[in-house]
């Protein structure tokens, strides 16, 4: 019976998200991971809405009323349309192998207390309690959208199923960059490619952890990597379409609401395009928005730790993140928002300096850890960075596209910004930490959100230096 | 030419390194039917497990004696006894009852045993067990068994082990 359950909602999800993607013209795979992101941003809106005016035990009955309508409206809509049936039925499968695996064959993730932590919020958030009793560091971390959606499981139970369909979207999320931003090639080139690409991901037993992991790793990556080639792609083309920009904001509302330090991610990932001088003001403002806004939502809900620390309480939080969205797109920053990909190297790569220059004894066996952790196998990332760093740099950047380079800008933005927030969470001024061997070490999973970007911009590469080897040939 | 061969054999090479040499990880936990986190919390002994594994197991509960700030104490998470709706008083230590030896006396009503972290000195980490019988109500007392050994105790038990009037 609760198989059922799980199958219905996740369907639900996937389909009602699905279908509001489609009205706004998005076509194709990124149906699946945009729809499960779509379905979250209504779930985290229609629920913080309802705790703020003390009725978040409508929030279920919310949820399910606005997630039906937007099914019947996809339905009444565009039931002759091929694709978007094709699509939802693609949804309704990856809804059904969730719970089959979880509840069908009684598998599991590896047991870890973030995961459990992460359970109790979801228990609370499913009985409706009191959500600004746990807006301390250790709550804070453990995220808003995640355990939101874990929530929608039958009573007294949290959604299993969930953890896996989020995988099968972070698939469809990097074949979807990977079909937009590389150039067309014939299968026995593609099988040259993705065959080594994908013998080194089987390396990596994290990769494969994540597919039943519970925690928000694997739902931050949906939203890196939905945004990141929306960002690429807009980039590219010199131009922000309708779907890209709503790509953007929604990964990044989906990476601020799933992880504490991901509304700096976001900045990191739309510096690239919100530093062009040809995008409008008011595109700024609003892809800002859609971080800073979601941010200040959670902080809000949650009457979070870091909204106090910096004494702008109770409302004045989200009321200062949407003046903040505004400034953002004024003319007097344009000197700043111009050059913010630079800044952003020049500014991590000095912290990282004076941090590691004035506590390198402290950190010497922290990095060693982590290089344990990423090249020796402790990490549980088998070879993965071990092959990709050599590849990323043998195909390098000079005579590559635009698209390419801001997936590779990105990727180490990512990366080094990856690092910066590990020492902060350390105590980037007292005791700074880069943390310890072991998979379950934060930085060591953190990697996890950046691994799709990773493999896009690798894939991507590849697949462009093959491109142009083809023409030499020619 | 030269770099897209690098690459791949670059991919190649690693890969085979990769499942050559790696030990092969458990991918997951197969056959555990268990979906709630009381029943994880369980399953897994967490450490912090007390609060769910209690609150799905009684409508109401209450737990005394649980001040933290003293040495001889043990941590009962105060974020998880508000998020389980669990009533706590910290005004009191836990109950020192290592003189009536009856850690023996205690197990037949032990439901769980999880490592929990404690302020005893020299030492980080103790023993927690939850104790309760079928006529349990949900107020608890903790108390302290042994100099690692910890508990969070149903009244109605403590009266039957002559600890409570």
């Amino acid at each position: 019976m609760e198989l059922l359950f799980e199958f219905g909602i996740l369907a639900l999800l996937l389909a009602s998200g699905a279908s509001l993607g489609y009205a706004m013209g998005l076509r194709g795979a990124v149906l699946v991971p945009a729809g499960l992101a779509i379905s979250a941003v209504v779930r985290v809106l229609s629920y913080s809405l309802l705790e703020i005016f003390g009725q978040a035990q409508l929030a279920f009955l919310t949820w399910l009323i606005l997630s039906i309508a937007a099914l019947s409206y996809g339905l009444l809509r565009f039931a002759r349309e091929r694709q978007y049936l094709i699509w939802l039925g693609v949804g309704a499968l990856s809804a059904l192998i969730g719970p089959l695996v979880t509840r069908g064959l009684g598998l599991r993730g590896i047991p870890h207390s973030d995961s459990l932590w992460i359970l109790t919020l979801s228990d609370l958030m499913q009985r409706a309690g009191d959500l600004e009793i746990v807006g301390g560091r250790t709550a804070i971390k453990r995220g808003f959208s995640f355990p939101m959606l874990l929530s929608l499981g039958p009573q007294g139970e949290f959604l299993t199923g969930l953890i896996v369909v989020i995988f099968i979207a972070l698939c469809f999320a990097i074949f979807w960059a990977v079909s937009q931003l590389a150039p067309k090639l014939n299968q026995r080139q593609w099988l040259w490619i993705l065959l080594p690409v994908f013998l080194v991901l089987l390396t990596a037993p994290i990769v494969w952890r994540a597919v039943l992991y519970v925690n928000g790793h694997t739902l931050t990556a949906i939203g890196v990597t939905l945004a990141s080639a929306a960002v690429a792609i807009s980039v590219r083309d010199e131009v922000i379409s309708r779907q890209n920009l709503l790509l953007i904001a929604l990964g990044l509302a989906l990476i601020s609401t799933t992880r504490p330090e991901g509304v700096a991610f976001a900045t990191l990932i739309a510096a690239p395009l919100i530093s062009r001088k040809w995008i409008s003001r008011w595109d700024v403002r609003l892809i800002a928005g859609s971080a800073l806004m979601s941010f200040g939502i959670w902080m809000y809900v949650y009457d979070g730790y870091i909204p106090n620390l910096i004494r702008l309480y109770d409302e004045r939080f989200p009321v200062a993140m949407l003046i903040g969205s505004f400034l953002v797109g004024l003319k007097i920053f344009d000197w700043f928002r111009f050059r913010l990909v630079p800044l952003a190297f020049i500014g991590m790569g000095a912290l990282l300096v004076f941090v590691f220059g004035t506590n390198a004894a402290a950190l010497a066996d922290d990095a060693w850890a982590q290089l344990q952790n990423m090249f020796l196998g402790a990490g549980f990332w088998g070879t993965f960075f071990v092959g990709l760093i050599p590849t990323l740099i043998a195909i390098g950047r000079k005579g590559l596209s635009t698209g390419y380079q801001t997936m590779l800008s990105i990727a180490v933005l990512m990366a080094v910004g990856s690092v910066v927030a590990k020492l902060m969470d350390g105590g980037l001024f007292g005791d700074p930490t880069l943390g310890r061997t072991g998979w379950t070490d934060s930085l060591n999973r953190m990697w996890l959100h950046v691994f799709g970007i990773f493999l896009v911009t690798a894939i991507v590469g590849l697949a462009e230096r093959t491109r142009q080897l083809e023409r030499i040939v020619q | 030419m030269f770099r897209v061969w690098f690459a791949i054999i670059a991919l190649l090479v690693s890969a085979a390194a990769g499942l050559a040499l790696y030990p092969k990880e458990d991918l997951f936990v197969a056959g555990s039917p268990h979906y709630s986190t009381a029943e994880l919390a369980l399953e897994e002994h967490w450490i912090k497990g007390a609060a769910p594994i209690l609150a799905a197991n009684f409508d109401e509960v209450s737990i005394v004696n649980l001040n933290k700030d003293v040495e001889d104490s043990f941590v009962f998470d105060i974020a998880l006894s508000e998020i389980y709706q669990i009533t706590t008083d910290y005004t009191d230590a836990p109950v020192d009852l290592r003189d009536l030896a009856l850690a023996n006396s205690i197990e037949p009503f032990v439901f769980e045993r999880s490592e929990i972290f404690c302020n005893t000195p020299g030492q980080k980490y103790c023993e927690l067990l939850l104790a309760w019988d079928e006529d349990s109500s949900g107020s608890f007392t903790a108390v302290r068994f042994t100099d690692d050994l910890y508990g969070i105790v149903a009244d109605n038990v403590l009266i039957r082990l002559g600890v409570m009037p």
